[in-house]
């Protein structure tokens, strides 16, 4: 096998539509290309964007005039944070997991990946107005318990500290981008013409000259970064889900929930990848660098974290549904089963029955377009979930707060004009955010690239050709 | 005219491509490789193998929830007593034990499914070697009678250490 | 870097089937201890039948004891041997090939003796058939809305789907196991090889049927501990027990104990059956690595577990929590539990080092099982000793030397099987192996030689 070694990196001068067939310096000549040269229809589209986010703004003064007396008003902001929180924000988790199990499929999506997390620095600004509806732990059921037995024990709680784990979470992403982004832009700041990007590029690349030494501490860097932005995902939805959902809804005592969040966190976190990587290959101009390989692995993927997310609702809501105390009762019919059924159904439709019945059919999961449209209907049907979960609880009226259960179930409650501009904001304010960001990041990881070049290879074997992949130790 | 059985015996990959580029040439293009691990597919430049067994398990699960279902209801009707104050069709613990059935359904009839779509068992071993088992390769024809002396000159052509064919031994035992 | 020896197939069935036709004298003597083990638990057993299910410690309101605490870590240890399996089937992991089928096997026996407990546990082991559907005549059927019937058909689904993926899988080494032996031995092989002759369309029926019954036997693991888990919540009588996480919470205990089951199992494969070129640290390594994460989400849900039940303050959570954490002896055995179970594993996983020394991995595997097997033990012990808020009503529990003859028994159960599996087929697969060394290949960077792999 090792004789008649046929390498990929352009000079063979052998094509196959699922390997990267070029040679070190035009992948860094690309990829830089459209880094520095932006099209008048990206401008265009950001333009637009602006504006949306301008109406967004429009909505929150609106909705400022209903004060913050009441929580209801703003459970369509929170909806729209905690859609953030499950999308966006977990996409990274798609260049952290092939690093951890040393597969090559995330080479080219890695920075894509990566670059949501600019999307914190919105999520942060979100949770503010929502601070000021966060009740105090003092005489209800939350997370704070503590605080029912030693007065104001943790300190800050609540509010300290989901403002804190937030903007850690947003800050610890932003590292996680700029470490992995360190060797490129230490490219991107030779390759750059002098002016205001080439300083910025100096500054972010601290000196890198890609020493033997650097690139240690980079991978070891990674590592512990993507180890811990997993962990703080799980905590922060922790954090989020227990506090903005559960505790508003008395009676609500679940301990998968917010286990649940995360996963469907990373369910979404992976659709919303899989769409970025469509519109990459698709408009981006990186049809030879994202492949069906990239499509095929997430949709794998995708499968498992969409029975997961069932498996987690079904652990949750068999308990109830057998405990039948009246508490358990209250919170299935207010999230579930009584003013919310009517997205209910949809949710487990788009985001287990479809995926599921769609995505175990090999012709449909091993496609480009298959996983995509199936990311389509996984995010709209945690867009509606959101709603669901945080709306719901936010309608619970402040003087059911503090009871045993919840003796009255709200009636559904309808988003208003203010509502419908802030989540349009919303979203267009992520996407924007993270176009801005593609203008100073190179949006394809150079060197995981490059790396991918040197590990991968095409092989002649017998009477057929294989992939030969290395598994460095 | 009767079929006879040629096995060609290799005693590594090459030559066995050597052999089956041979065969090839020869004209027989319906041959067997048997090998004792598994080669990449395509790697004797054979055609990637048809068959159906994903459908086995779609069956098999079909049937083990239709059973599942029929069996929780039929005997919760059969014998309807409350407990917990749960409806007697209730349909969580159904569709937990329908799905242990499809489950399992989907289980036998993909075990069944890999034994028929392997084409066993097979009622006789036929032509074979032992050393395939140790890492040498077979390649197994079928073919009239008369053509078995090309097969079989094919093979040799090809560095087989080793030919047997059903030709040999019926001329022995006759 | 791992030094690879490459080996041709003809040593790998050689060194592979010695320890299914060659008998040492420590297979004899280990057979006849693991023998003496079993039989004084079916002894133990049969005294319990005879008089009655009293001789346990069972104390009201302690009702459930040693035997579920253990039918509940076996069900746990043979999770994860499939899981393990078929999770690294679907992942195409390198470093699945030697660990397969032992971990396959391990759940069938691990599985088997798990379910003996619940039936020697209730008394009547010989009433079982109650469980099945089978009175048509009076139409008296048993009750599905119960967990514990929901659990027989879980475990006799999984039991039955591992057995059959076993033997398919197995299919390619029966046939070199037929080739290779004489007498009673070749009939045996000759008639449950059916016939195999290795052609590209069975290998690739072998590939094809690995992948879909990995996936179609993943979910039913999931199922099985699950359902165990609904055992325990589903009760609203227990206050520590009707919690939402204990589904996912108990099946990713599974894996933490069950993977660690298959290191130690490695492991001694490794040093009994003299397979160092065939179980080599790069396997271990990966274990640990799978094993770290799972190690840090198990911890995940064990805190989610406490923390939702000390949400709402309710006095009988406090009171079992209290005594859980708070007071002697459960302190100390919580103390034990959560470093052996998860501090000192976690820990040393994350060094390389340590996830590539055999003997290292070894011990450490056995201290998850202590810690794992100690989280059952907190989890139904303590909550059934303050099932209510009530103090009149509070109970305790001490252990009786039957319950503790059975547990041991149930261990020697477990290794008896394992040892008796081994002389009649190989516990690493030989074709698994072979194909290992077909698609290995070598990327050569400047001066170092990359180990790769050949993907299709």
């Amino acid at each position: 096998m090792h004789q008649n070694q046929r390498t990929n990196n352009g000079h063979g001068g052998h094509h196959r539509p699922d390997i990267l067939t070029r040679t070190h310096q035009q992948v860094t000549a690309e990829v830089l290309n459209r880094t520095f040269k932006t099209s008048p229809t990206f401008w265009m589209i950001a333009l637009v964007l602006a504006l949306l986010v301008v109406l967004g703004v429009v909505g929150f003064i609106m909705r400022l005039g209903d004060g913050f007396a009441e929580r209801l008003p703003w459970g369509y902001l929170a909806a729209g944070m905690g859609f953030l929180l499950t999308t966006a924000m977990a996409a990274p988790v798609v260049s952290i997991l092939p690093r951890l199990v040393k597969g090559h499929w995330g080479r080219p999506i890695s920075r894509a990946a990566e670059m949501w997390s600019v999307v914190g620095i919105l999520c942060t600004l979100l949770m503010i107005p929502l601070l000021f509806v966060l009740p105090s732990a003092e005489g209800r059921k939350t997370i704070w318990f503590m605080s029912q037995v030693h007065q104001n024990w943790p300190p800050l709680a609540p509010w300290g500290w989901q403002i804190i784990s937030m903007a850690g979470f947003a800050m610890l992403g932003l590292a996680l981008l700029w470490v992995g982004a360190i060797p490129d832009l230490a490219t991107a700041r030779d390759r750059a013409p002098a002016g205001a990007r080439k300083g910025w590029y100096d500054r972010l690349s601290i000196g890198w000259e890609g020493t033997n030494a650097q690139w240690r501490r980079l991978r070891a860097w990674l590592g512990l970064l993507g180890g811990l932005y997993l962990i703080a995902y799980v905590g922060l939805q922790f954090m989020v889900s227990s506090d903005f959902v559960q505790s508003f809804v008395p009676g609500w005592k679940d301990s998968v929930f917010p286990g649940w969040q995360a996963v469907n966190g990373f369910q979404s976190g992976l659709a919303v990848m899989l769409l970025t990587a469509y519109v990459l290959r698709r408009w981006g101009g990186f049809k030879d660098y994202i492949f069906l390989e990239q499509f095929w692995a997430m949709g794998r993927l995708l499968l498992p974290l969409s029975i997961l997310f069932f498996y987690f609702w079904a652990s949750g809501f068999i308990t109830y549904w057998y405990g039948r105390m009246p508490a358990e009762h209250g919170v299935l019919l207010l999230t579930q089963f009584g003013p919310y059924l009517g997205i209910f159904v949809p949710i487990m439709f788009l985001n287990f029955i479809l995926p599921l019945g769609l995505l175990i059919w090999n012709r449909i999961r091993k496609s480009i377009l298959g996983p995509t449209l199936i990311s389509l209907l996984v995010i709209t049907g945690t867009f509606l979930d959101k709603i669901r979960l945080y709306v719901g609880a936010f309608s619970v009226p402040n003087e059911q707060l503090k009871n045993e259960m919840l003796e009255v179930i709200p009636a559904t409650h309808y988003p208003d004009i203010a509502d419908v501009f802030m989540l349009v904001g919303v979203l267009a304010g992520a996407i924007l955010l993270y176009m801005l960001a593609s203008r100073l990041f190179p949006i394809l990881n150079i060197w995981e690239q490059k790396e991918g070049l040197v590990l991968q290879t095409v092989r002649p074997f017998l009477k057929t050709e294989l992939k030969v992949v290395a598994k460095p130790d | 005219m009767a079929n006879a059985s040629i096995l060609g015996v290799f005693k590594d990959v090459d030559s066995a491509v050597a052999g089956a580029d041979n065969l090839n040439a020869a004209g027989f293009n319906d041959f067997e490789v048997l090998s004792g691990s598994p080669y990449p597919e395509g790697a004797f430049g054979e055609k990637p193998p048809r068959h159906k067994l994903y459908v086995f398990p779609l069956i098999g699960a079909m049937c083990g929830f239709t059973v599942g279902l029929l069996l929780t209801a039929g005997t919760q009707i059969a014998y309807p007593m409350v407990t917990g104050g749960k409806p007697i069709l209730s349909l969580p613990p159904m569709a937990i034990i329908s799905y242990e059935g499809t489950m399992l359904g989907a289980v036998l009839f993909t075990i069944l499914g890999v034994i028929f779509e392997s084409r066993l068992p097979r009622p006789r071993l036929g032509l074979y070697d032992t050393r395939i088992t140790e890492g040498y390769i077979g390649l197994f024809v079928t073919a009239p009678e008369e053509q078995i002396a090309r097969a079989e000159k094919a093979l040799r052509d090809g560095r087989a250490v080793d030919v047997k064919s059903t030709l040999q031994r019926a001329r022995a035992r006759g | 870097m791992q030094e690879r020896i490459p080996v041709t197939e003809k040593e790998v069935n050689e060194d592979l089937l010695k320890p299914v036709f060659t008998t040492p004298i420590w297979w004899w003597v280990a057979v006849a201890v693991m023998a003496t083990g079993v039989a004084a638990a079916a002894g133990a057993a049969g005294f319990m039948f005879v008089n009655g299910t009293g001789v346990e410690g069972i104390n009201r309101p302690v009702m459930w004891e040693f035997l579920i605490v253990n039918f509940v870590f076996w069900v746990g240890i043979s999770h994860a041997g499939i899981m393990l399996s078929a999770i690294l089937r679907l992942t195409q992991a390198e470093w699945r090939r030697p660990a397969t089928r032992a971990a396959e096997v391990m759940t069938i026996f691990s599985l088997g003796t798990a379910a003996l407990h619940p039936m020697m546990h209730v008394g009547r082991a010989w009433r079982i058939y109650f469980e099945f559907p089978y009175d048509f005549g009076r139409g008296i059927f048993p009750n599905i809305r119960s967990p514990f019937v929901w659990d027989p058909s879980a475990i006799f689904t999984y039991l039955t789907s591992t057995v059959l993926f076993v033997y398919v899988a197995m299919l390619p080494d029966l046939a070199i196991a037929r080739d290779r032996s004489t007498g009673w031995r070749h009939t045996m092989y000759y008639v449950l090889a059916m016939n195999w002759r290795g052609t590209p369309r069975q290998w690739h029926l072998q590939t094809v049927a690995g992948i879909l019954l990995s996936s179609i036997i993943l979910p039913i693991f999931a199922s099985v501990h699950s359902i165990v888990s609904w055992d325990f919540g589903m009760a609203i009588a227990v206050e520590g027990w009707h919690s939402t996480v204990f589904a996912p919470y108990f099946v990713i205990g599974a894996v933490w104990s069950g993977v660690a089951g298959v290191i130690t199992l490695l492991a001694l494969m490794r040093w009994l059956f003299s397979a160092q070129k065939y179980i080599r640290p790069e396997h271990f390594d990966g274990l640990g690595r799978l094993l770290s994460v799972v190690g840090i989400g198990w911890f995940y849900f064990t805190m989610m577990e406490i923390c939702f039940s000390l949400y709402s303050l309710e006095p009988s959570e406090i009171a079992f929590r209290h005594l859980q954490l708070m007071e002697w002896p459960f302190n100390m055995l919580f103390v034990l539990f959560v470093t052996t179970g998860f501090f000192i594993p976690v820990a040393l996983f994350m060094k390389k080092s340590v996830r590539r020394n055999v003997a290292a991995m070894f011990w450490i595997s056995i201290f998850v099982n202590i810690g794992m097997w100690l989280e059952r033990y907190m989890i139904i012990i303590p909550g059934l000793m303050r099932k209510t808020g009530l103090p009149f009503s509070w109970g305790s529990h001490s252990p009786s030397p039957i319950e503790l003859i059975i547990v041991t028994g149930s261990f020697f159960a477990v290794a008896l099987g394992l040892l008796v599996f081994s002389k009649f087929f190989p516990l690493i697969p030989l074709s698994d192996a072979k194909e290992g060394e077909v698609l290995r290949a070598e990327i050569q960077v400047g001066k170092v030689r990359v180990p790769a792999i050949v993907r299709e």
